[in-house]
């Protein structure tokens, strides 16, 4: 159990109103608006919600005199939808693996709000399980789509904080895999970004350093998608689970005495090329009917993944962004954004 | 009931300038804003601000169009965190024929303190004084095509001209804050320079630049709401806005001028007992009794409904949606308020008229092999009025004229350069990208060595024909409280086209004398003419104000004819569209109008 000297904190009303009302305020007799067309039947109401992963909410956080302090920390907001205002909770709770067993933390009711809140300072990169006890009873967050089964098979819902490195959807294999299907689509592990590597400054890469393990995989592209399709894509999860058998199963026919994580690159230039045209040889469509959608899928979230901000699990240090500068630049990228990351004096992220 | 002297429905470039001045002026105001108070770093919790130099701000992840009877249902959208979200809240867009109508999230300005002025790319041009006589200036004109001859056109002049809206120009541009140069622009300034002084350009745009001059066009440093200076009025001072998280990004510094960091943040500062904001409150419809409004109904953050009441009340939440408000409040009231609002009548102009920009422009890959880093810029450097002139218009027989100015921002970041790579609208964005099976691997590399920051655009922005059969209707679909969604019926006149052509080839002659060694061939013009959806987030019409009660929704103050108390004062109120961006003339009209209501207060 991971624990840590306990920071909660308190937020402005506004502030977390700002992060609800949006999301959360809405008529609930109305069919599922936000299902992804069953992606997320298991979960009716979470897909009344619009954007459910966003919560628990995860906002960056500033440490005065600690330049690092961003990459550091993030502020978590818990928060509990009350259905009914006319008959609202008495205690509502928090209990989770950032917290001792003994110590939840108590959510208080934002104004005259639907929203009861409680906000933790939490440290980047983590991954954490956590569940709700509403006026004694336990249960998981209606909001957040994201649950996961423990080792003792007991459910959670989950999430996880900026930079976060711990894989959340994928298996070591699937790792693999995918790590040369990105490569093979951005190859930014390329002699010319291997002079980068040399360059980066482990100051400067901060939380993200952790991500240079992922080099070989576009700039840590597999870590974003690892991420993206936990939570904010999460209609195409089941696109991954999928096709990542298939494309085993299929590299294995096609050599049944190498690892497929080991085979030469020419296999997976042409896996990706028959997958691409839609008609790969061999593929089970009873399985997966639409490989080519899947790599229209998987190029978009490779590229995505390579040059968004550090803080989704990809482009560590902005590696991918460093590359752009010196192979296809200019681009003072360092300029615009947030210490340590960047050098700007005035923006902090 | 909770009374206000004003309840203003909006926080943007329509509301915000009256509620600043009511408020200093001693009249209580209240602004109900519907989307979240998103601050800058100066008033954000923790000095951190709400808003992000991050590319996964401007346009998001994937989602799915789940609405019922759409043509693209199941499509792809990537919504930013301050638009509506499309499953909840769509615009419903269908061409003439009404065949397959789709959702969409063009004609959608941000949800957020500030609206629309928070994501624009800050172009805060002046419309020329023919813009606002369109109707005399075309008088007794006959040439090919002119849009006069449709009946279904209706052009009007504005019930004031420019000479009347000049000292409310200077007082936005003042108040606002805002950096650019008067020279070469055709609008008389009355000898003031209100800018403040232009940072250096991007150098690319010097390439423009020269195609413009090289024409014989004169050029001037392209006004953009973005404080280079120390800015009194707002109390706000100068830092380094130069980056290309701009167009379509909240700025955590405060260096763009929305109308929360320089109008409404001074006022609350200075007035704080006069002025009150609620964010993240929806109002549902407003009621009356008789000619009085009598209460504005909204749901608080929580979905809650409430109610308040005002002296007057502005409607300025962007036109699609004040007219959509309005045509609400009608069904709730048909007897009375449908009445008056003429909802429905036989020939009511509610909704009708409803334009945005006839818009496009040139783009070129440099052949020279120079490179340019395109995110230290701003949203435009450098701009021309030679088409907006009087003897442009008559050469080339069309009916109106419109802004150039060059892009500098576009495609400036990595991932903004892959989503709009080929991307015909905001609805399509990846769409291009993700469909080509070729852009892989050192396609991929060499896609990025050919394009990242050799691109350089020109972009015109003109009036678009009024024409009846453009219109804004409830649809039969509903929002996520049961509400009807706005349907926006658009198609391009015959002279919008025949416009859009003749500008878009100006901007390909622009580039080819501008960029050394560019053909033909290199260049590509077009603009919106066969995308009917286009709107540029440009919305204007539908309510439009005029001088005769038969002929318009408003009276020229704005005001609805039928009603003692009710305005409106986006763009929605505009009877032509003018040939700029709108924002700076919504922001001068709402000026004018706080001056009657305090006035009148």
């Amino acid at each position: 159990m991971f624990q840590m000297p306990r920071m909660e904190m308190t937020l402005p009303a506004i502030h977390i109103l700002n992060r609800c009302t949006k999301y959360l305020a809405r008529d609930m007799a109305q069919p599922p608006r936000h299902s992804y067309f069953n992606h997320l039947a298991a979960l009716p109401q979470a897909a009344q919600f619009l954007e459910g992963w966003r919560f628990p909410i995860v906002d960056s956080h500033r440490v005065d005199g600690d330049p690092l302090g961003v990459q550091r920390w993030n502020v978590v907001t818990f928060v509990w939808r009350a259905a009914d205002l006319a008959a609202p909770p008495g205690r509502v709770e928090v209990f989770g693996t950032f917290l001792p067993p003994s110590e939840p933390l108590l959510l208080n009711q934002v104004n005259d709000s639907r929203y009861w809140a409680a906000t933790i300072r939490l440290p980047t990169g983590i991954a954490h399980d956590y569940v709700f006890r509403v006026d004694g009873t336990f249960t998981l967050d209606p909001i957040n789509p994201r649950r996961r089964a423990a080792p003792d098979k007991s459910a959670w819902s989950f999430f996880w904080t900026d930079y976060c490195r711990t894989p959340v959807t994928f298996e070591r294999w699937e790792i693999a895999l995918l790590s040369r299907f990105t490569s093979h689509i951005l190859p930014l592990n390329t002699l010319e970004s291997s002079i980068f590597l040399s360059r980066l400054d482990p100051q400067t890469l901060g939380a993200s350093r952790g991500n240079l393990y992922r080099f070989d995989e576009s700039a840590g592209a597999v870590n974003f998608i690892d991420k993206l399709i936990a939570g904010p894509e999460l209609h195409h999860r089941d696109d991954y689970k999928l096709c990542l058998p298939e494309i085993d199963r299929l590299l294995r026919q096609r050599n049944p005495f190498q690892e497929p994580s080991q085979m030469p690159k020419e296999m997976y230039a042409a896996l990706y090329s028959e997958m691409g045209a839609g008609n790969p040889p061999g593929w089970n469509f009873g399985v997966y009917d639409n490989p080519a959608y899947f790599m229209r899928t998987l190029r978009r979230h490779t590229f995505m993944g390579a040059f968004s901000h550090p803080k989704y699990g990809g482009n560590a240090g902005g590696f991918a962004w460093d590359y752009l500068s010196e192979a296809h630049g200019p681009f003072a990228w360092r300029e615009a954004l947030e210490a340590p990351l960047g050098t700007s004096t005035e923006y902090f992220g | 009931m909770e009374t206000f002297d004003a309840v203003i429905i909006g926080s943007g470039a329509g509301g915000a300038p009256i509620a600043a001045e009511l408020a200093r002026a001693g009249r209580t105001v209240l602004v109900l804003e519907k989307g979240p108070w998103f601050g800058t770093q100066e008033d954000g919790f923790n000095g951190l601000s709400d808003f992000k130099r991050d590319e996964l701000f401007g346009y998001g992840f994937e989602k799915l169009i789940n609405v019922p009877g759409v043509a693209n249902q199941g499509q792809a959208y990537f919504p930013s965190h301050v638009e509506p979200d499309l499953n909840d809240e769509p615009h419903i867009y269908a061409p003439h024929s009404e065949l397959n109508p789709i959702a969409t999230i063009e004609g959608y300005t941000a949800q957020v303190i500030g609206g629309g002025t928070q994501l624009y790319g800050a172009v805060h041009l002046r419309f020329t004084a023919e813009d606002f006589r369109l109707a005399s200036f075309n008088s007794g004109r006959n040439f090919p095509g002119n849009p006069a001859d449709d009946p279904e056109v209706s052009i009007r002049d504005w019930p004031f001209d420019y000479e009347a809206l000049e000292p409310f120009y200077e007082k936005t541009e003042r108040l606002i804050g805002m950096n650019g140069t008067v020279q070469g622009q055709a609008k008389d300034f009355k000898g003031k320079n209100p800018y403040q002084i232009p940072l250096p350009p991007n150098p690319i745009s010097d390439l423009a630049r020269a195609g413009m001059q090289t024409l014989g066009m004169e050029t001037y440093r392209t006004p953009l709401a973005v404080i280079t200076e120390d800015h009194t009025p707002s109390g706000r001072k100068a830092g380094s806005p130069k980056t290309s998280y701009v167009n379509r990004y909240g700025d955590p510094l405060g260096l763009k001028s929305n109308t929360w960091v320089a109008l409404l943040r001074p006022a609350l500062r200075d007035a704080p007992n006069f002025l009150a904001i609620r964010c993240n409150c929806n109002v549902t419809h407003i009621e009356a009794e008789g000619a009085a409004i009598t209460a504005v109904h909204y749901r608080d953050p929580s979905g809650e409904p409430k109610a308040v009441a005002g002296r007057v009340v502005i409607v300025a939440c962007s036109a699609i949606e004040s007219v959509r408000l309005l045509m609400l409040s009608a069904e709730n009231d048909p007897a009375n308020f449908g009445a008056r609002i003429k909802y429905n009548a036989s020939g009511s102009l509610l909704g009708r008229y409803f334009m945005t920009h006839c818009f496009g422009g040139a783009e070129v890959r440099i052949a020279t092999g120079q490179r340019f880093d395109k995110s230290l810029s701003l949203d435009s450097d450098f701009a021309t009025d030679f088409a907006a002139r009087a003897d442009f218009i008559l050469q080339n027989n069309l009916w109106a004229g419109g802004a150039i100015y060059n892009n500098t921002s576009d495609q400036a970041l990595p991932l903004s350069l892959a989503r709009t790579h080929g991307s015909v609208d905001l609805d399509a964005l990846w769409t291009a990208w993700a469909g080509d099976p070729g852009l892989v691997g050192s396609n991929i590399v060499n896609w990025m060595q050919a394009d990242f920051g050799t691109r350089l655009s020109v972009s015109f922005m003109a009036n678009q024909v009024p024409w009846f059969k453009n219109h804004i209707r409830l649809h039969g679909s509903t929002d996520k409280w049961g509400r009807k969604n706005a349907l926006i019926v658009k198609d391009w006149h015959p002279h919008d086209r025949t416009l859009m052509d003749r500008f878009a080839a100006l901007c390909e002659q622009i580039l080819l004398a501008g960029v050394p060694s560019s053909t033909p061939g290199d260049v590509e013009e077009g603009s919106v003419k066969d995308q009917g959806v286009r709107i540029a987030n440009h919305i204007i019409g539908g309510a439009r104000m005029g001088a005769a009660e038969a002929d318009s929704v408003l009276d020229p103050g704005c005001r609805a004819w039928q009603f003692d108390n009710l305005y409106v004062t986006d763009g929605a109120c505009f009877p032509t569209a003018g040939g700029a961006n709108p924002t700076n003339t919504i922001q001068a009209n709402a000026f004018r109008i706080a001056e009657l209501l305090k006035a009148r207060l």
